[in-house]
């Protein structure tokens, strides 16, 4: 028996290693006040304009540090022969010929309403747009595989001038940096204010010579955002909202700083989880449960078969009917299966608050019909 | 042999054993994310008028059944594991190794995986349906496995090439899994991830409760089997030379132990380490090679280790949860370096 007590004692010193909770913690302005493009909301890139083009950084975290991607872009008229430094990219635009490796990049394109450039992407499941599934469908566009995972002949073929990235993804980068094309991370995801990731239409406008159409575009939607806020600002009653179900077992929970606690504030309610946190993290449901029984609303945002209902949710987790927002008919869920939500939400942030303000407080915008966002149904 | 008497020293350790099973059962009732009085917990427990809603309900609705299943869950793979290492006379033996986990996972893949590909649905988010369809498949799966080593083992002399037939189960499966993976989506593959992670926390009170029943009297039924498994530990021709019937005892056992892993990889997702682990632990502390003595140690040992595992997993005190293979694996491991380590010695 004795023997056995060192096994314990090693199990429970690894188990308490283990006790560290994750999450992102708040990022603060890299870029204040010296922005030759005029930003507002965005925090991760700044864009420096010269007569020549444009000089480029996009900081991303990774692990504990950040990390500051500089490259260049020059306009094909003024191109020098000279060859490029080691530490300098050149990337001549407007691009021709663009590989987008996240449907949520193809958002901007699409806002901007300029597919042209782009020659492929990671995959066309669940695409809405019209447009773009037909270049699909006619070979126009190609589908280049996904993290990890490659098409490396194919990528090599398509000769893209840039390759988007997304940041957060692991995989596969290595062998693409070899083909000697430019990865450009597309950190608009790290952003914590909805306008802040719209803003990003400025950064991709660049690559396609839409600066102006962009700025144009982006002032509309901040003017429109922050009217919807001013509405909001003087609600009394503000009602409380959760977020999300579980995934065997774990409930992913936004945290308290998170892109979506923003939304709820600046709709006028208030998000049960009020931590720092700003991205997602597991929680037991026991915390989940403890927190949110007397929540007023309860949001879903998940991939459903279409006519999924309440009775559907209920057979899931029997406990889920024990909340208050179930009992009340307050569970409202944008369904990505039927909602183009993730390639159109990153530049409809006024349209994403609406259907909020529409839930939380119908009297502010009483003509308003939902785009994103629906009541889940009875049946 | 059976005529030997039970030392004092054994009976104490299997009473000591399921009186700590029955502290961690109670420790897992009371302890979590979310603190609440002892005695709220046991009114709770007894029907009795508690302070607040949600404690009743955190107790009743969460708690108890996944503290129910993680016990049922460790009898059943400890007993598992426990007829693998007396069969294959292999130290290092588990549930795992028939490929019977293999079975069930590909099975749960082909729904998990495959019906995003054909029609579209996200198996994690239909629900019941899904849930319904994940337990089938890994059910159906886990038993082709389990009828095909049965019919092998039919046909093979020994017990090598049913190990070896288990391992190639395993890299077949493997090998369909990432095939379907690749043309997966995010959603699907991290449902299957999940699944694959372990979870006691499933079930609801109902079915928490036949689940622990079914698990319990099945683990406990092997006792019937204990007299057979001492012989077959001597070897198969001494077992053959004392009227065993070695090639039918050991369809039984391993149709047994099937069953016990098929249905605990259905319910929990592939549960690692505790079905190699705590046969050890009971050998270790009983030292005997009386199966009576070790299954009735193994059964409890299951309980006490899942359990253990259960609330580290769900970090009391904390809003985190970790997942149950990683808990598992931290216990399991150094238990299964210790083995090899002594092994050296030999």
């Amino acid at each position: 028996m004795r023997r056995f007590f060192p096994l314990i004692w090693i199990t429970l010193a690894a188990t308490v290693l283990m006790f560290t909770s994750c999450g992102g913690v708040k990022t603060k302005n890299q870029y204040a006040s010296q922005d030759s493009l005029a930003l507002s909301y965005a925090n991760n890139f700044k864009v420096v304009k010269d007569a020549r083009g444009y000089d480029c950084h996009v900081v991303t975290q990774k692990k504990d540090k950040k990390v500051d991607d500089h490259f260049r872009l020059t306009f094909r008229d003024s191109i020098s022969d000279v060859s490029m430094s080691s530490s300098e990219m050149e990337i001549p635009i407007p691009c021709k010929r663009i590989i987008c490796l996240s449907s949520t990049q193809l958002t901007y394109f699409f806002a901007l309403d300029y597919i042209d450039p782009i020659v492929g992407t990671n995959s066309s499941r669940r695409l809405f747009h019209k447009g773009m599934t037909q270049r699909i469908n006619s070979g126009k566009v190609k589908r280049v595989g996904k993290q990890g995972n490659f098409n490396l002949e194919l990528i090599a073929s398509l000769q893209p001038d840039v390759i988007f990235v997304s940041p957060f993804k692991r995989g596969g980068y290595a062998s693409l940096k070899q083909l000697g094309i430019p990865l450009i991370p597309m950190a608009a995801y790290s952003e914590e204010t909805p306008l802040g990731r719209a803003e990003w239409v400025k950064f991709i406008s660049l690559f396609i010579g839409k600066e102006k159409e962009a700025t144009v575009q982006f002032d509309q939607i901040a003017k429109e955002y922050n009217r919807l806020t001013q509405l909001t600002k003087e609600v009394k009653e503000r009602p409380t909202v959760f977020s999300g179900k579980l995934r065997s077992g774990i409930w992913y929970v936004p945290g308290g700083n998170s892109f979506y606690a923003h939304y709820f504030r600046d709709a006028g309610a208030e998000y049960v989880f009020k931590d720092q946190y700003t991205g997602a993290r597991p929680l037991d449901f026991e915390t989940v449960y403890a927190k949110c029984l007397d929540a007023d609303y309860w949001r879903l945002l998940l991939p459903e078969p279409v006519g999924y209902n309440r009775q559907m949710l209920i057979k899931e987790d029997e406990r889920y009917g024990d909340f208050d927002a179930f009992n009340r008919d307050h569970v409202f869920m944008c369904n990505i299966r039927s909602k183009p939500f993730y390639e159109e939400n990153a530049m409809k942030p006024h349209i994403v608050l609406s259907d909020y303000i529409h839930i939380f407080h119908p009297e502010l915008i009483p003509e308003y019909k939902p785009y994103f966002y629906e009541p889940l149904p009875n049946e | 042999m059976n005529s030997r008497r039970v030392s004092l020293g054994t009976v104490i350790i299997i009473i000591g054993t399921l009186v700590l099973m029955t502290l961690l059962f109670i420790a897992n009732l009371v302890y979590g994310s979310i603190s609440i009085p002892v005695d709220q917990v046991g009114k709770a427990l007894f029907g009795l008028p508690v302070d607040k809603k949600v404690w009743e309900l955190i107790v009743i609705k969460t708690r108890l059944p996944q503290t129910m299943v993680a016990m049922g869950a460790g009898m059943g793979l400890g007993i598992s594991g426990l007829l693998m290492q007396t069969m294959f006379r292999n130290p290092l033996a588990g549930p795992s190794v028939l490929g019977i986990s293999s079975g069930a996972s590909l099975g749960v893949a082909l729904v998990i995986l495959v019906a995003d590909q054909c029609f579209e649905i996200v198996f994690s988010t239909v629900g019941f349906w899904g849930d319904f369809a994940v337990i089938l498949a890994s059910l159906l799966g886990a038993f082709v496995v389990l009828f095909t080593v049965l019919y092998v083992s039919k046909h093979l002399e020994g017990t090598l090439g049913v190990l070896i037939m288990g391992v190639m189960f395993g890299y077949l499966t493997n090998a369909v899994v990432s095939v379907l993976k690749f043309y997966s989506t995010e959603e699907s593959i991290q449902s299957y991830v999940m699944w694959g992670l372990g979870s006691f926390s499933r079930l609801n009170l109902t079915q928490a409760t036949r689940f622990c029943i079914g698990m319990v009297v099945g683990s406990f039924s092997t006792l019937f089997f204990s007299k057979s498994l001492d012989l077959l530990s001597l070897g198969d021709r001494y077992a053959q030379n004392l009227g065993l019937n070695v090639d039918r005892t050991r369809r039984a056992i391993i149709f047994l132990a099937g069953v016990l892993t098929a249905v605990v990889t259905a319910f929990c997702g592939p549960v690692i380490f505790v079905g190699v682990a705590v046969p050890h632990i009971s050998k270790l502390i009983l030292r005997t090679s009386r199966h009576t003595l070790l299954i009735a140690e193994c059964c409890l040992m299951g309980g006490l280790v899942t359990l253990f595992c259960c609330l580290i997993s769900r970090m009391p005190g904390s809003e985190s949860t970790l997942p149950i293979n990683s808990v598992t694996a931290f216990i399991g491991a150094p238990i299964i370096i210790s083995i090899i380590w002594k092994k050296r010695r030999m």
